[in-house]
């Protein structure tokens, strides 16, 4: 949403230097042949849901007659149905489109086995809305297994300059023909990513052709702790010169800084009055204490809701909501009416791609952060439940684009760089828990003290929910929370600390501690008890059945687990089996950085003491690291099935 | 002069309105807050008032609602947008008025709600529909803001009036409203529900020529809102207001007097697509029962074609709402919703000379009964029935996988309405499903190796609905997944178990159990201290956390469907070893559920057979502590371990 606010200026400026004439597209009369017979498969991809035999994507820039800069697309698409789960998957055909005059053509076609086919048109589709956004929809007539479904659209779409194009999902296709057109005043820049061969550029009289033909991609499977999409065969491209106007590169970091200044400061620079009146009522006097003020101030005032109203700081008062560029403006006029020196902060989240600096798409300029030098800490705007020196956890260490403001009194530019965000340290995040049980062995049953202690990324969602929450939805919370370590625990004596954000425990450790009744962790075996111990920690993720990883391992943020079991053995019975809790796998990565499961059990007069650390000191793992990395989830996982078996003593 | 003036008054009045301050009490706000500290919204008033009368003799319905609400806390500000949807065929909005009274100090500011946005609507269950929505977005809410929404609609269709109900899932501090209708129309209303410990105040004055209905109810708290429970129907009160006739140009109109009348009304919607002779319809249907021997089997064929070959796309376009589309229709483009594939089916199986006719039903989630209604509330569903031995056959052409003998479990226990001819109908019930019918059967056969491993095999087999359920998982899934599907299945009792499927029989054929046979193996699993070994039988603990929170609990059970769980877990005894301890014997029996668990040992096997009954579609209350006493007891069964020693 945001960069759409900053393509309206965007367009406006580019299409009044072109030169203008008007083009015809390439697939202006685009149709199929008449003729098709039932396409075959490889037999070993006979047991898939449905393959992709053949999918064609072509775009094209053009201008129009008022010299309009334009875009065009052409998909065509040919599926294979081979289960029933194909037809499901397949039997209704979107086309994302705010109205049918959009979808300049649309025709779909299904060929049977016996190659009988069955014709569709744009006239059989119907407009939807889902989750906002409006489709053409078209129900496909007599799908049957073996069928091919065919179809095609020809659409004219926002004509923007920052092109992403993904290559690779979770399906096999067997080719795949890709083709980006452009006047030969307009010359593209291209980058392919994760094993995509590169584009091929050829200029053919006043067009020029950036075109890609592939075989067989085999589709990719969803991994744990990976990221997906960043991971997929991909390719970047971005409008480099127009001609027309020299040969100057457009759209480059420091174009992308000026432009993203301008739209914040877009509206009057008079001081805003709302915004004076609410900084009065605050009784900072340092910076550190002012910023933390301006954000609880916006964050439990401001929502943001994408509705397409006017978003200035006046409105965004008036309403109480705002768009997300609503927001960064007010936190902007904070900052400046405040006199807070601070960056602004653009980059992308990892797990959608990766920030090359070196391919100036603003495509990468997707998700904000504020930074304060002289506080060293980062800021997030949208993020309603982190506080200052946290942020998304998917931009740490990512390289973005930061934007600062420079000049003297009234004549304000922004300069841009490109740098790291700084990480946040491993020992701000932790679950931790301290467990002291009881047993009776008359009645099987036990009794324990627990106590949850969370901080850093592992608190904020669950100190906000449980701030905002009513009571019966906080009990509810508490429940499930210790019933995840005891699946029927009572509990009373329940206390939970450090989620007051109107008092600023924003920081402080989030703290669940209750005495807990349970009869689920004891069992019996003939005269021997059985102690269902690693229950304790609750189900852990786990990777037993993981095999060929294809994908490096990645994470949020760095982070550790602590938990420290004590038992007391109840009298007339000796314990046996400790030593199994003895266990440690660790590993390094080649920075040095530790990682690992480290699980230690001893006898200290009538108790047993457990220790138990797991810890993840670095947010990426390549995939040569996966053995080790998956023996420690597993660690973790094994002990959650460890018992203690309590004998009479004789 | 005098124009300035008024100009003045002009902008003072302008400036009342949008911000002037409002004299209601903040301190009403925090009393409500603290006695609704499990609310995040209190609704101070639910007003409706409805109009029925007289336009040149045709009947016209006005409706205008009104809805005050308080925000209680930071969360609910969440919630800005409201909407009401309409559609050409049902209704048309008149007016729309919504402001919001944000807090200002200790009073309040008025923003009035300018920008109300018309789009489609957004069901994406519904391909086809004519739905819109009217929706907008309250401004400046935070806690203690108050909001005002009213609306004016016109109801076009006189069969349609809308239940008002009469508690909400938030505290109310007043709901009441009106319906005030000519003396010469009949309107009947039944209060649906609980509506115990709530005073409803109900009252009829009848006028002159006008008579005036009215309710009142007044603090209401939240409905209940749990899992497993019945639909809100059941238990939220509500009332139901129908026009039984009216009088126009002298001669009596009949609107919904009773179930003949509703019948009457519904026939007329599905004459036309019954008239048609369809070639193509004829051609598939034979091509379908080519070879069949009996009736029996074509019913089978053309049942289960429908089910799985026409492919569900719900419609609800004007009428398309009520009316199956031509069968010729539905069999060539291959999708249809429950009309048209009941149509297509009755239609198919009309041209094979098998007589079935249009039902009309209510699913289980609508409670009441023909006698209780006669109105078009009481269905959401349409199948078809036929009559086999004498007995209502009834298939639902949307329940993919069903065989004949397995009723759906929505509409098992259900009144229909069965389509004779246009003056001829059969009100049958459908029957429940009896417990044998539906079955879990696990068996595992394991021994241990030498690493102290479990492995051996886990086959599972599953009959009627427990069948149809696991077939809709994993029919559609390819070898890989299936094969993940089934191994998480087997996961349940320890996530590093691992399964190899190795066959699976009956997925196609509708009418014989399902078996999955896997290769099982089982590591940390068993315990060994000194060479001790301790061995869990019930390898999957079911019901494990089904207790329930009796003080808590408001709402009575519900279960899908009756059924029977059977586990048989044989363990080879290691050689060298022998058994030293096998846990007793258990039972528990009660008329809706029961348990049986029995050890034993068979030459150098320790065989754990265990059963659980579950005998009920509606467990009530009343039955709470049994339930909760047959669960304390499968507990402790499931705290038993077997222990094998070595040999001295």
């Amino acid at each position: 949403m945001t960069k759409n606010v900053l393509y309206a200026v965007l367009i406006f400026i580019c299409t009044i230097s072109f030169n203008l004439f008007g083009q015809n597209i390439e697939f202006k009369n685009y149709d199929w042949t008449d003729t098709v017979t039932s396409s075959k498969i490889p037999a070993s991809m006979s047991k898939e849901n449905s393959v992709i035999i053949f999918e064609k994507r072509t775009f094209e820039y053009c201008f129009n007659s008022q010299g309009n800069l334009e875009k065009y697309m052409l998909i065509h698409k040919k599926i294979k149905i081979l289960q029933e789960k194909g037809i499901e998957d397949n039997n209704k055909l979107y086309v994302s489109a705010y109205s049918p005059d959009e979808v300049l053509n649309f025709k779909a076609r299904v060929i049977s086995p016996e190659n009988k086919i069955t014709e569709m048109f744009k006239g059989e589709t119907k407009m939807v809305n889902e989750d906002g956004s409006n489709y053409m929809v078209l129900a496909v007539e007599g799908l049957t297994l073996g069928c091919d479904l065919e179809y095609y659209y020809i659409k004219q779409i926002n004509a923007n300059y920052f092109n992403t194009f993904r290559f690779q999902d979770q399906k096999n296709r067997l080719s795949t023909e890709f083709t980006f057109i452009s006047p030969k005043s307009l010359t593209f820049k291209t980058k392919s990513y994760n094993n995509l061969p590169n584009l091929k550029d050829t200029l053919i009289d006043t067009k020029r052709f950036y075109t890609l033909k592939l075989g067989l991609i085999e589709a990719m499977d969803e991994e744990k702790y990976a990221a997906y999409d960043a991971s997929v065969m991909r390719v970047e491209i971005k409008l480099s010169q127009n001609l027309n106007d020299g040969k100057a590169e457009l759209f480059t970091w420091a174009g992308a800084a000026s432009q993203i200044y301008a739209n914040i400061h877009y509206e009057n620079k008079e001081e805003s009055k709302n915004v004076k009146k609410v900084l009065k009522q605050f009784t900072c006097t340092d910076n550190l204490c002012l910023v933390k003020e301006i954000e609880s101030y916006i964050k439990s005032n401001f929502n943001i809701q994408e509705t397409g109203e006017s978003d200035d700081v006046a409105s965004s008062f008036k309403r109480k909501y705002t768009s997300t560029m609503g927001i960064l403006k007010l936190y902007v006029r904070f900052f400046e009416q405040a006199g807070i020196p601070y960056e602004l902060v653009v980059g992308i989240d990892k797990f959608d791609s990766k920030f090359d600096a070196s391919f100036e798409t603003w495509n990468y300029l997707e998700s904000y952060l504020f930074y304060f030098p002289k506080l060293q800490k980062y800021l997030s705007p949208t993020a309603d439940a982190m506080r200052l020196g946290f942020y998304p956890g998917g931009l740490m260490l990512t390289d973005a684009l930061f934007i600062k403001e420079v000049g003297i009194g009234d004549t304000k530019s922004a300069l841009g760089k490109i740098q790291k965000i700084a990480e946040i340290p491993m020992e701000t995040t932790y679950n931790n828990l301290d467990i002291e049980m009881n047993v009776d062995v008359a009645t099987l049953k036990s009794k324990l003290k627990i106590s949850h202690i969370a901080n850093g990324f592992m608190a904020h969602d669950i100190r906000a929910y449980y701030y905002y929450s009513t009571e019966e939805d906080r009990t509810k919370y508490v429940e499930s929370t210790f019933k995840y370590g005891v699946k029927d625990a009572v509990l009373s004596n329940i206390s939970v600390k450090g989620y007051d954000l109107a008092k600023g425990e924003t920081e402080t450790d989030f703290v669940l501690t209750a005495d807990v009744a349970s009869s689920e962790l004891i069992e019996k075996a003939g005269g021997d008890i059985i102690v269902k111990i690693g229950e304790l920690i609750g189900e852990q993720s786990e990777m037993y059945q993981d095999k060929d990883r294809k994908m490096d391992m990645e994470l949020e943020n760095t982070h550790s687990y602590s938990r420290k079991i004590v038992f007391n053995i109840p009298a007339g019975y000796e314990v046996k089996g400790l030593e199994t809790f003895n266990f440690s796998s660790e590993f390094e990565n080649k920075d040095g950085r530790k990682s690992g499961f480290v699980s230690k059990g001893r006898i200290e007069g009538t108790k047993i003491i457990i220790e138990v650390r797991e810890y993840y000191a670095s947010i990426f793992y390549p995939k040569s690291l996966f053995e080790a990395y998956k023996k420690v989830i597993n660690s973790a996982a094994d002990f959650n099935k460890l018992t203690l078996i309590l004998v009479k003593k004789k | 002069m005098v124009f300035r003036l008024i100009n003045r008054l002009c902008i003072w009045l302008f400036l009342c309105s949008s911000t002037f301050v409002f004299g209601q009490s903040y301190e009403e706000y925090l009393e409500i807050k603290k006695a609704n500290s499990n609310a995040d919204m209190y609704y101070s008033n639910i007003e409706d008032h409805i109009k029925i009368y007289y336009v040149k003799n045709k009947l016209k319905i006005d409706h205008s609602s009104l809805r005050e609400d308080i925000y209680l806390t930071e969360q609910s500000k969440n919630k800005t947008e409201r909407s009401v949807s309409y559609s050409d065929l049902f209704n048309e909005i008149k007016s729309m008025e919504a402001y919001s009274l944000v807090p200002n100090g200790k009073r309040y500011s008025k923003i009035k709600v300018e920008d109300f946005v018309v789009s489609k609507s957004t069901n994406s269950s519904v391909f086809f529909d004519d739905q819109n929505t009217k929706s907008f977005h309250f401004q400046g809410l935070e806690a203690g803001a108050r909001t005002y929404f009213k609306y004016e609609e016109e109801i076009k269709d006189v069969k349609y009036i809308f239940p008002i109900y009469l508690q909400e899932f938030n505290p109310v501090k007043i709901t009441h409203g009106s319906l005030k209708y000519p003396n010469n129309v009949k309107l009947s209303y039944k209060v649906f529900g609980d509506t115990l410990g709530l005073r409803v105040r109900l009252a009829k004055k009848v006028g002159g020529s006008e008579t005036l209905l009215t309710w009142e109810v007044k603090n209401t708290k939240a409905l209940a809102y749990e899992g497993s429970a019945c639909n809100v129907k059941y238990y939220a009160p509500h009332i139901i207001f129908w026009i039984e006739n009216y009088e126009s140009d002298g001669k009596t109109i009949q609107v919904c007097t009773d179930i003949k009348q509703l019948y009457k009304t519904n026939y007329d919607l599905v004459k036309e697509v019954q008239a048609e002779e369809s070639p193509i319809v004829k051609h598939i249907a034979d091509s379908l029962v080519k070879g069949a021997k009996t009736d029996l089997e074509k019913l089978k064929r053309l049942y289960y074609f429908t089910q799985n070959h026409i492919k569900y796309i719900a419609f609800e376009d004007r009428m398309g709402g009520y009316v199956p589309r031509f069968a010729s229709d539905v069999v060539t483009k291959r999708f249809g919703d429950c009309k048209d594939k009941a149509n297509l089916l009755r239609a198919m199986l009309k041209t094979v000379n098998i007589p079935a006719y249009l039902t009309w039903i209510g699913t289980r989630d609508i409670p009441y009964s023909f006698q209780e209604l006669p109105t078009n509330s009481l269905f959401n569903h349409m199948i078809a029935a036929t009559r086999i031995d004498n007995q209502w056959v009834f298939l639902d052409g949307t329940a993919e996988d069903h065989g004949l003998d397995v009723i759906p479990s929505h509409i098992q226990g259900k009144e229909a309405l069965i389509s004779i001819s246009a003056d001829s109908f059969v009100v049958a019930r459908v029957p429940i499903a009896p417990l044998h019918a539906n079955f879990y059967k696990d068996q595992l056969h394991l021994s241990l190796d030498k690493d102290d491993v479990l492995k051996g095999t886990y086959n599972l087999a599953l009959g009627g609905n427990w069948k149809t359920r696991m077939v809709g998982y994993i029919a559609g899934l390819t070898e890989k997944e299936k094969e993940k599907e089934l191994q998480g299945l087997c996961q349940e009792g320890n996530n590093k178990s691992s399964a190899v499927l190795k066959e699976i029989k009956g997925l196609k054929e509708r009418d014989t159990t399902l078996h999955i046979g896997l290769d099982f193996t089982l590591p940390n699993y068993i315990r060994k201290v000194n060479e001790k070994i301790y061995v869990n039988m019930n390898y999957v603990k079911q019901l494990e956390t089904d207790l329930i929170d009796i003080p808590k609990r408001e709402l009575d059970v519900e279960n899908d469907f009756p059924y029977y769980y059977e586990m048989t877990f044989r363990l080879k005894i290691p050689a060298g070893y022998t058994c030293t301890y096998l846990p007793e014997a258990s039972n528990f029996k009660h008329d809706n559920f029961g348990f049986d668990f029995k050890y034993k040992q068979e030459k150098n096997e320790i065989i754990l057979v265990k059963r659980i009954d579950i005998n009920y579609q509606v467990l009530p209350k009343s039955k709470f502590e049994n339930w909760n006493a047959m669960i304390e007891a499968i507990k402790s069964n499931y705290k038993e371990s077997i222990v094998l020693e070595p040999i001295k």
